[in-house]
């Protein structure tokens, strides 16, 4: 508890992109109190500002490790942004499913977004395929296709030699985890 | 249609990732409207970027409450380390005063108790009647011959230290490097001697302290109220004639027959009566044999025989010291409670209780006010 208040705001980016996790609960514990007593304040329980904070520690965590982030206002202002916007979209949320759920109207089939587009039964191929491949692959690819990592970032985090060291494996892995999918989902079958 | 980006693979994750350039999305969203190929690989990208997002997030989640879950094990067992220290303060602050009344309070008292000595020593000491003609035993007298030597000062230094007890006096005694003639004086450590002292000043001060401001009387009066509040007064009753002579001269013709009036001075005994509505008791005190000290200050005890007693009346005989035979009797009340119990206040300063259930028995100071 007592690093939460000795470290600065920029360190708090700099241990972010040098992956350092435990930053994490860090971040959480710091803001804690300003954000539970937002959501609670806006008529969310405290278990909706767990959700919400967790949720915004992340979305913070992915916006600075995916470089080019500039952050020109204090970070408690950034996660309160977030914040507020997560809990508009979850009361509009469950102001639609109020209404849809007395209008029994149909289910939006049109996501827009490149979460909502893959279903949880596909997630859940693909995480049984990443824990089939080699552990470091998975890292890999999780540090490219989640946290949008440069490959010289990854490079440094994984510990190979440069970037471009980086990039070979990460076709690598990428290839490993096709061919592993090509048994599992007719998506991959007859790809080379 | 020929597919140019068949050989870019990179261009599928840069067009879902957003990297593309407008010019280079625009593009190549044209060539994917006639590009079977590139929609598959485009649906596959789908399901292995979204899916990693997805993965991703839900793993660092995890992470994150991972981190919160052993934050709060720290902090219950950090709790616990609080509660273990308030515990082990509380139960030095209770052990602590426990060990310390202990040593002071409860060991002294394993030791013989003054209280003990005083009332056995006079039995073991003193030579009483065994039998009188009415068949009353005369046992119990308090004198206290270990008192002799002792000054004025040490004694008035002793009433205050037995307020309320009456048997304590000796216990400065041998601390002030007077003879004391019990052995055991000489048996009992001074420091547990010491420490008695001390205890039985604390309280005797505690209790002038309740008292002290007030009148005497008032104060004998509030003691009777708490301890007596439905005790029957016997005022001393100066021209009473209701008390038969012949039963006092029958009285003493009876103990004259027991060789019993050796311990009196003479026939002419002063005879005290109190009364009630419907009782009158009889005192006879009589100046024993027994040393008692001699100074002015009344004894702690002193021996009573009761010679009669019935609805009616009460006859009893005082083996008293010699100043107490030439006291006013106008200044002594008596009282009554639960019938077998007879308190005696003389000059509103001391308050003796005797049990009338035994022939043969003794008054014993319990309180005592100063004047």
């Amino acid at each position: 508890m007592l690093k939460v208040n000795l470290f600065s705001e920029r360190q708090i980016l700099e241990r972010i992109k040098a992956n350092d996790r435990g930053v994490l609960s860090e971040l959480y514990n710091k803001y804690q109190r300003l954000i539970f007593s937002h959501v609670i304040r806006n008529g969310g329980s405290e278990k909706d500002a767990e959700d919400i904070l967790q949720e915004a520690v992340i979305t913070l965590w992915q916006k600075v490790t995916m470089g080019n982030f500039e952050l020109n206002v204090k970070i408690s202002t950034y996660l309160l942004a977030i914040v507020k916007n997560k809990w508009l979209a979850q009361l509009r949320k469950m102001k639609k499913n109020k209404i849809q759920n007395l209008e029994e109207s149909l289910v939006d089939e049109n996501p827009t977004s490149l979460d909502i587009l893959v279903d949880n039964e596909k997630i859940q191929i693909v995480r049984d395929a990443l824990n089939l491949i080699a552990p470091i692959c998975k890292r890999l690819l999780l540090l490219f296709y989640f946290e949008g990592r440069s490959m010289t970032d990854i490079a440094n985090i994984l510990e190979f030699a440069n970037a471009d060291v980086a990039k070979a494996k990460k076709y690598q892995c990428k290839n490993s985890l096709e061919e592993v999918l090509k048994n599992r989902l007719s998506e991959f079958k007859g790809i080379n | 249609m020929s597919c140019s980006y068949h050989k870019d693979s990179d261009i599928y994750e840069k067009y879902l990732l957003g990297q593309l350039s407008e010019d280079q999305k625009s593009e190549f969203e044209k060539h994917l409207e006639g590009c079977q190929n590139c929609q598959e690989q485009i649906q596959r990208h789908q399901i292995i970027i979204g899916s990693l997002q997805q993965i991703g997030r839900a793993e660092l989640k995890a992470e994150l409450q991972k981190q919160l879950k052993e934050l709060d094990d720290d902090k219950v067992v950090f709790n616990w380390g609080m509660i273990l220290k308030a515990a082990a303060v509380l139960l030095f602050f209770v052990l602590t005063p426990g060990i310390i009344y202990y040593y002071q309070e409860i060991m002294p008292r394993q030791e013989p108790k003054i209280s003990e000595i005083m009332s056995i020593q006079p039995e073991e000491e003193v030579t009483v009647d065994e039998d009188l003609s009415n068949g009353t035993k005369a046992g119990g007298q308090l004198a206290k011959p270990q008192l002799e030597g002792r000054s004025n000062e040490e004694f008035k230094t002793d009433d205050k230290i037995s307020l309320g007890r009456g048997d304590l006096p000796s216990v400065t005694s041998p601390k002030k490097g007077k003879e004391a003639t019990g052995s055991f004086y000489q048996e009992i450590p001074a420091e547990r001697q010491k420490a008695a002292s001390r205890k039985e000043l604390t309280e005797a001060e505690a209790e002038l302290d309740r008292i002290q401001g007030a009148d005497i009387a008032s104060g004998v009066e509030r003691k009777l109220r708490e301890e007596q509040s439905d005790m029957e007064i016997f005022p001393y009753e100066k021209n009473l004639q209701t008390a038969s002579p012949a039963s006092i001269a029958k009285t003493e013709e009876v103990l004259g027959e027991t060789g019993a009036l050796s311990r009196r001075s003479s026939l002419d005994t002063p005879v005290w009566q109190f009364s009630s509505a419907n009782q009158i008791i009889t005192v006879r005190p009589v100046q024993s044999k027994d040393v008692y000290r001699t100074d002015n200050i009344l004894p702690d005890s002193f021996a009573v025989n009761i010679l009669r007693q019935d609805s009616t009346q009460i006859d009893m005989e005082w083996l008293v010291p010699q100043q107490m035979l030439e006291l006013n009797p106008e200044l002594i009340q008596m009282g009554i409670m639960n019938k077998n119990q007879l308190n005696v206040f003389i000059d509103s300063q001391l308050l003796f209780r005797m049990d009338l259930y035994r022939d043969s028995t003794y008054a014993k100071q319990i309180f005592s006010q100063p004047k």
